[in-house]
């Protein structure tokens, strides 16, 4: 098959006797292949600046891989080597331009300067116009079947291509300066790692065999250059990964698309060893079908990943509406709260006297307003306060203290309410020690008299019978009533936020839905527990608080 | 960006430029042959001063197998069997640009020898 393309069988014998065929072959041409394959895959997967440029740095590496290849093929003509040979140092300062712009896009995404295109741009133009008036190559040596380089060429090719790889370092050194966090530094010394090393390797391969080739020295000093080719992918890929890496990229749909991709290619290869026509049809028919179970397969992942980023950015949105929710709910009640113990303040006056006696008659609407007053405001700080817990400002101040005696003056407090609606209030408590770590106001006021409060309210008659003992390390602290029970309907919504029974409402007008949501936050925030339990509606219920004895 | 509504064309005009360079060397080297070509041919040391060549074929491919002349000739002008080495006899003729230098010793370089 090379036969028929051999046109100067002198200069194919020289070849041979230099370098192998095949070494040349699979140094140019796999990496041409490579480069170009990566490069239109990338920028299939997505038009962005980076991947474009990428693709571009692929496409003249690819393009070298192939000019350069004709350069050492002599023996297809003098004419098109001479033509391969001369382009071939126009797309080398090419792709160095293109890996500055990518290394440019990747890092900033965005696009390079006006004015860094036109320098970059500027500097290859004397490249284009040496060439384009034939004065990259003096002549041609039929004898060596070689042509001879224009060394001052050859230094200003190396220069540019010198500049634009320490325009990457300088670049790289700008950015890492100006990064605001670990990752984006990481970002930027892979990518640096990645472009330098491509480029630094090829230029170091040029420029080693020009002075060798200078040197003469060394006979076949190109040879070495190829040797370089075989990195060259290696490298491509690594800053392919990148780009994948830090663009979001889902691995998924790239390995799906990778592993159709790779199919396909290797059914379709077969093409070139299959002659009978049913193998023909029967490779046709599985390069369909295996291409069409590719697409479905890509398709698929890359709508799971649509799906998941959408669910995901909701999620975003649904946080920042919760924040903003809480702050609003917090202003209100701020300002609710102000005004409510302001009225409460002025009713306690006028209940008072402190401005002049009131009239009998009005006594009573007084007090009434003084006590709707302190609930209402009691009620918004219930509400300031559950949204504090759940944000996590709360402050604990901890200290010790004999849990028994808490309850015992907690229980003083809630007398009158029990007396005036003619409930009998208990206490037991074993003959123990209680003592505790914690903050002993929040435990007074939102767990110890929250839990008492509910079962005078929740109980028209009867009794409410508060226990306290000790089992090992815990403190067991319970409030049983013969009250309205607890359906099982109503224990899922006990503790949670604004958590109301069906008909709570009915009984406790004043209930707000946080105050067992406030007592199981401050309990659990003491290392403790906290549960309800009852046989049912009308059958009373009992809470039993648990906390960690000192 | 503001820069590029100046250069709009900046890089259409770079990427027509390349487009030109690849199309120009193209007819200049595969069309119009209008490269140098260095070459050596035959010579018949009993009538014309041929260099002798100071290497052995068999040990360097690119060694003249016997007496030679240098010619420098365009390569569009040269027949194939001369850039092939395998013209049994070339002359420059005085119509194209064609040089033969035949062995003295104004032009003598390292290694070579004139025939007797």
């Amino acid at each position: 098959m090379l036969s028929s393309f051999i046109h100067l069988q002198y200069c194919y014998d020289y070849l041979v006797n230099q370098i192998s065929i095949g070494l040349l072959l699979y140094s140019h041409i796999p990496a041409a292949i490579a480069a170009l394959m990566f490069g239109i895959f990338l920028i299939f997967q997505s038009r962005k600046r980076a991947n474009v440029t990428f693709f571009m740095v692929c496409l003249c590496f690819a393009t070298w891989c192939f000019l350069d290849l004709g350069s050492w093929f002599a023996f297809l003509g003098s004419d098109s080597m001479m033509f391969t040979w001369s382009l071939a140092d126009l797309f080398a300062p090419l792709f160095y331009f293109f890996s500055y712009y990518f290394l440019y896009t990747f890092l900033t995404e965005q696009d390079l300067p006006t004015w860094q295109k036109s320098v970059g741009m500027g500097l290859i133009i004397p490249i284009a116009v040496w060439i384009l008036m034939g004065q990259k190559l003096m002549l041609y040596d039929a004898n060596t079947c070689e042509a001879l380089e224009n060394t001052g060429f050859n230094y200003y090719q190396f220069c540019i291509e010198g500049v634009f790889l320490i325009s990457c370092l300088v670049l790289a050194m700008v950015l890492y300066r100006r990064a605001k966090d670990a990752v984006q530094k990481r970002k930027v010394i892979f990518a640096t790692i990645g472009v330098f090393a491509f480029l630094g390797f090829f230029l170091s391969g040029t420029l080693g065999v020009n002075f060798l080739v200078s040197d003469s020295a060394v006979a076949f000093a190109y040879n070495f250059e190829i040797y370089g080719l075989f990195g060259m992918p290696i490298l491509l890929v690594y800053l392919g990964y990148l780009i994948v890496k830090y663009h979001a990229f889902d691995l998924k749909i790239f390995s799906a698309q990778a592993l159709s991709f790779a199919l396909v290619a290797l059914i379709g290869a077969e093409f070139v060893f299959v002659s009978s026509v049913p193998s023909i049809v029967l490779v046709a028919v599985t390069l369909v079908l295996t291409g069409a179970i590719g697409i479905l397969l890509s398709r698929s992942v890359k709508r799971e990943i649509e799906q998941r980023e959408r669910i995901e950015k909701l999620a975003d949105e649904l946080e920042a509406t919760n924040d903003r929710q809480e702050g609003l709910i917090h202003f209100i009640g701020h300002e609710v709260k102000g005004f409510l113990t302001k009225d409460a303040g002025a009713f306690a006056s006028l209940a008072d006297g402190d401005y002049a006696s009131l009239p009998q008659s009005l006594k009573p609407f007084v007090e009434q307003a003084l006590i709707e007053s302190r609930a209402g405001a009691d009620s918004v700080a219930s509400i300031l306060k559950a949204s504090n817990l759940k944000k996590g400002t709360v402050a604990y101040t901890k200290e010790l203290f004999d849990l028994k005696e808490l309850v015992r003056a907690t229980l003083e407090k809630e007398k009158v309410s029990a007396d005036h609606k003619g409930l009998t209030l208990l206490f037991n408590a074993e003959d123990s020690s209680y003592q505790m770590n914690g903050d002993k106001g929040q435990i007074a006021d939102h767990v110890l008299r929250n839990l008492i409060d509910n079962s005078i309210n929740y109980t028209t008659s009867g009794s409410v019978t508060v226990s306290l003992r000790r089992e090992g390390a815990k403190i067991l602290f319970s409030v049983k009533d013969t009250g309205v029970g607890i359906t099982s309907e109503d224990k899922v919504r006990l503790f949670t936020e604004g958590g109301h029974g069906k008909d709570s409402q009915v009984v406790n007008a004043h209930s707000t839905g946080y105050g067992l949501y406030i007592a199981k936050q401050i309990t659990e925030a003491h290392g403790g527990t906290i549960r309800a339990e009852s046989e049912g509606a009308g059958k009373g219920s009992e809470f039993i608080v648990e906390f960690p004895a000192s | 960006m503001k820069g590029e509504s100046h250069f709009p064309v900046l890089v259409p005009l770079f990427a027509l430029l390349i487009v030109i360079v690849i199309v120009f060397t193209y007819y200049r080297y595969v069309i119009q042959g209008d490269f140098i070509m260095n070459v050596v041919s035959g010579c018949d040391p009993t009538t014309e001063k041929c260099f002798l060549p100071s290497c052995s074929s068999a040990e360097d491919p690119s060694c003249p197998p016997g007496p030679y002349k240098k010619i420098v000739i365009r390569s569009g002008d040269a027949p194939r069997c001369l850039e092939n080495h395998s013209c049994e006899h070339f002359a420059c003729d005085n119509t194209s640009l064609c040089t033969e230098t035949y062995c003295s010793d104004a032009v003598l370089e390292d290694g070579e020898s004139c025939a007797p």
